[in-house]
């Protein structure tokens, strides 16, 4: 029974998977292209443990990512502000933490703080927008993505930055560095060669990971927030204040958008350069939250997924082809899984509402034979 | 006291209601001249009304309006389309590679059929296997790639790249354009004195102003302003004087309804998302016009958005739509202009300030003291920032559209009324 329902949700994945390789490999054709070789070279970049360690560093902040947008999907809200509130809270966390000297956790505790903390003020401009004046929240979350851009290109002429190749923030130091991982991995065996190492962070997330869990399924909060989106006027009725669990929400999932940039930050450059910090995680983590449903393991593998297309893009062009084309890939490969999740769902459903009626049309007629 | 108010609020606004919607248009144009020529004569700032600065807003309207008209076919028949933004970026592609290949018409041309193919997909994944339209959107414009690289790239790098000076982010450009309409005394011309630059010199109150957006408009009067321009009449005839409208705007109401008249609902809905993207398309192109014939990657910079933005400031009406682009495409022509020194900026404060007493004022008589408690603080704050002559930093100015945009909708999204469907799937044989 139970390898029967993993087979049935495992359906779905695997179905879309294969239609967006075909196209894909369809499009390489249609570009002169040899797909057996570009896939062979994609699958050649993966399967060493190094690659292995730098796809679930990639993984961590499209994972987060992917939850500081499902909290709003929970609730029918498309949030497409992650982008600007990570990027704004890593800004300005770069800023505060080479202002500060502290001992090391309470330095990197102050940075995570002050990332989260401005990742969630940018967050509510668009919800209280929302709840006070009705403003769409996909058009505000994009003209703020913009916005928060120019604030941080504003930022970088002040004081706070310096001049090095890039504008940016002073280096942080050594005491504001969040640990790798790669001493424990040593301890079980496993070396990572010079250079490369397993971003620390890794337990942040599967911390936060739980913590979402832990709320949306099992707190009074996380119903509230499941029943708004799925009927907001039931909601209301059973004494949800809708207004408050918006505001809640998006304050939420700001909070949690701050740590998307944080293991960039403590981790590998340790200063936001404009132009070098990593962008596009908002992004990647909407997409994430398609694939994944909102379900935290099926987040976790959408966002490894990402990575081992990321770190396999590397191969394309040992194979002449543009790198671009693996974002073609993750297009595709959305737009199927989209499709078939939508099919499935009515598939499903239409098999309820006949089950029901049957079960009903029986149970009328036991009665009126009795 | 308090009962006289009220009469007179009331006689007011029965007299404002009791106008016919084309009056309301007119007086609230001339309102924003008078306040635009009142900020540019009290600030010094000239650039406000300069015939450049309207030519400018001009062009750079018409992809907003386009994008808006786009979303409002695809709105008024219930489907919400956010992929605008990926449609207008196909559109500036496939612009800039028919216009590489067969001159401007043909990148006028290449951009519609762009636009369409994107409003082709949308519409097979809404209307026909019924995914979310937020959804559906949010994945073509990461597929198109107006997210970071993605389709445009890679079309880019196959068909640009090492062609003339094309690369994967823009395509070798064409020279040329679609012509321009010359009316003696109007256009600018070596040969005859252009009578509206001359008025416009004398820095007249109101008059000159006037005259500087007709020489804005008429000087160099292209002949894409104008197939853009015209859309908006042809836009209302379609959907509100045609049968196809009349079925167009029913499914957006009540599906059911317009199914149960014989409506074919979902063949009116693929065509009507077709149109949408082909509209978004054309916005595109007129863009890749703009940058003498070469397609560059992020041009579209979230323009299809902000045509969103100006289909709810406008109503879900094509005028409403027009003054909702104008005002936005104004202040990205203001952002493109402005140099550091530019009093331009400091003039809009001032055009705050008036904006935000009024909403202050209006509140006071409706007796909604929270609302003029807050009205009055924002007009404290851009009272102080005019005062003290505040320059905003250039990164800032950039951002301008984008925060026009916001505050606009923020001031405008009440007493709105979009159409009853827009965003719901509907299937054959659902209740609705």
């Amino acid at each position: 029974m139970k390898l029967k329902s993993l087979y049935r949700s495992a359906q779905a994945p695997i179905i879309a998977i294969a239609i967006a390789l075909a196209v894909s490999a369809l499009a390489l054709l249609v570009g002169g292209y040899n797909p057996g070789r570009a896939f062979s070279a994609m699958a050649s970049k993966v399967g060493s443990v190094e690659s292995a360690a730098l796809i679930v560093n990639k993984a961590v902040p499209i994972f987060l990512s992917g939850l500081a947008v499902s909290i709003g999907f929970r609730m029918g809200i498309f949030n497409i502000g992650v982008e600007g509130q990570y990027l704004l809270g890593a800004a300005l966390g770069g800023v505060v933490g080479a202002a500060v000297d502290l001992p090391g956790p309470i330095h990197v505790l102050i940075i995570m703080l002050t990332a989260m903390f401005f990742s969630m003020l940018w967050a509510l401009i668009p919800a209280v927008l929302n709840v006070q004046k009705n403003v769409h929240i996909v058009i505000s979350t994009i003209m703020l993505n913009a916005i928060a851009v120019s604030v941080i290109a504003a930022l970088s002429k002040t004081h706070w930055f310096i001049t090095t190749a890039f504008r940016q923030t002073r280096p942080l130091k050594p005491s504001a560095f969040f640990p790798n991982l790669n001493t424990p991995l040593r301890w079980i065996g496993i070396h990572l060669p010079k250079g490369t190492q397993l971003f620390g962070f890794v337990i942040v997330a599967i911390l936060v990971g739980v913590g979402y869990h832990i709320l949306m399924g099992r707190t009074r909060f996380g119903f509230d927030i499941m029943a708004t989106g799925i009927n907001p006027t039931a909601a209301r009725f059973a004494g949800v204040n809708p207004k408050r669990t918006i505001l809640v929400a998006m304050a939420l999932s700001g909070a949690i958008g701050g740590l998307i940039g944080m293991a960039g930050l403590l981790e590998d450059q340790h200063a936001y350069r404009v132009g070098e910090f990593p962008v596009g995680f908002g992004f990647a983590g909407i997409a994430v939250a398609l694939l994944g449903r909102g379900n935290v393991s099926g987040l976790a593998l959408s966002a490894l997924l990402f990575g081992l297309l990321e770190r396999a893009s590397l191969g394309l062009s040992n194979a002449k082809v543009p790198r671009e084309f693996s974002a073609i890939m993750v297009g595709l490969l959305i737009l199927t899984m989209v499709i078939i999740y939508e099919l499935t769902t009515r598939k499903v459903q239409a098999q309820a509402i006949k089950e029901a009626s049957e079960l009903l049309a029986k149970t009328h007629a036991e009665k009126v034979l009795a | 006291m308090n009962a006289t108010m009220n009469i007179t609020e009331s006689g007011i606004s029965a007299w404002w209601k009791s106008l016919r919607l084309p009056h309301r248009y007119m007086i609230i144009t001339a309102l924003g001249m008078a306040l635009l020529s009142f900020a540019r004569i009290t600030t010094n700032a000239p650039g406000l009304t300069a015939a450049g600065q309207i030519e400018r807003s001009f062009i750079l309207m018409l992809p907003i309006l386009m994008a808006g008209i786009g979303g409002l076919f695809a709105e008024r028949v219930g489907i919400i389309n956010i992929g605008l933004e990926g449609m207008m970026v196909l559109g500036t592609w496939f612009a800039g590679f028919a216009g590489y290949h067969f001159g401007p018409w043909g990148a006028l041309i290449g951009g519609i059929i762009g636009g369409a193919l994107g409003g082709g997909v949308h519409a097979l994944l809404t209307v026909v296997f019924g995914v979310n339209h937020t959804i559906s959107g949010f994945v073509i414009n990461l597929l198109v790639g107006t997210t970071g690289s993605g389709l445009v790239r890679y079309l880019s790098t196959l068909y640009f790249k090492g062609r003339g000076s094309g690369s994967p982010t823009n395509s070798p450009g064409f020279t040329g354009t679609t012509g321009q309409i010359r009316i003696p005394f109007l256009t600018n011309s070596m040969h005859t004195t252009n009578w509206l630059a001359k008025i416009g010199k004398h820095q007249w109150f109101v008059v000159s102003d006037f005259a500087n957006v007709l020489n804005g408009f008429f000087g160099i009067l292209r002949l894409e302003v104008v197939i853009g321009l015209l859309m908006i009449p042809l836009t209302w005839w379609i959907l509100w004087r045609t049968k196809f409208g009349l079925s167009l705007r029913s499914c957006g109401e009540r599906p059911s309804a317009a199914d149960s008249l014989g409506v074919n609902v979902y063949r009116v809905q693929i065509l009507a998302v077709i149109i949408s993207g082909a509209f978004a398309g054309l916005g595109g192109a007129i863009l890749v016009l703009d940058n003498s014939g070469a397609y560059l990657e992020g041009q579209s910079a979230n323009r299809g958005f902000i045509g969103l933005a100006a289909l709810i400031f406008g109503n879900w009406r094509p005028v409403g739509i027009f003054i909702g682009a104008a005002l936005f495409g104004y202040t990205d022509a203001l952002q493109v202009r402005t140099t550091s020194g530019d009093k331009s900026v400091i003039a809009l404060f001032l055009i705050g300030v008036l904006v935000s007493a009024f909403f202050a004022f209006r509140a006071w008589r409706a007796g909604d003291k929270k609302a003029m408690v807050r009205s009055s603080l924002i007009t404290a704050v851009v009272l102080a920032l005019y005062i003290v002559k505040f320059e905003a930093p250039d990164d800032i100015v950039k951002a301008l559209p984008y925060l026009a945009t916001l505050v606009i909708l923020t001031a405008s999204s009440k007493r709105l009324r979009p159409p009853a469907a827009s965003g719901m799937v509907w299937r054959k044989g659902m209740v609705g």
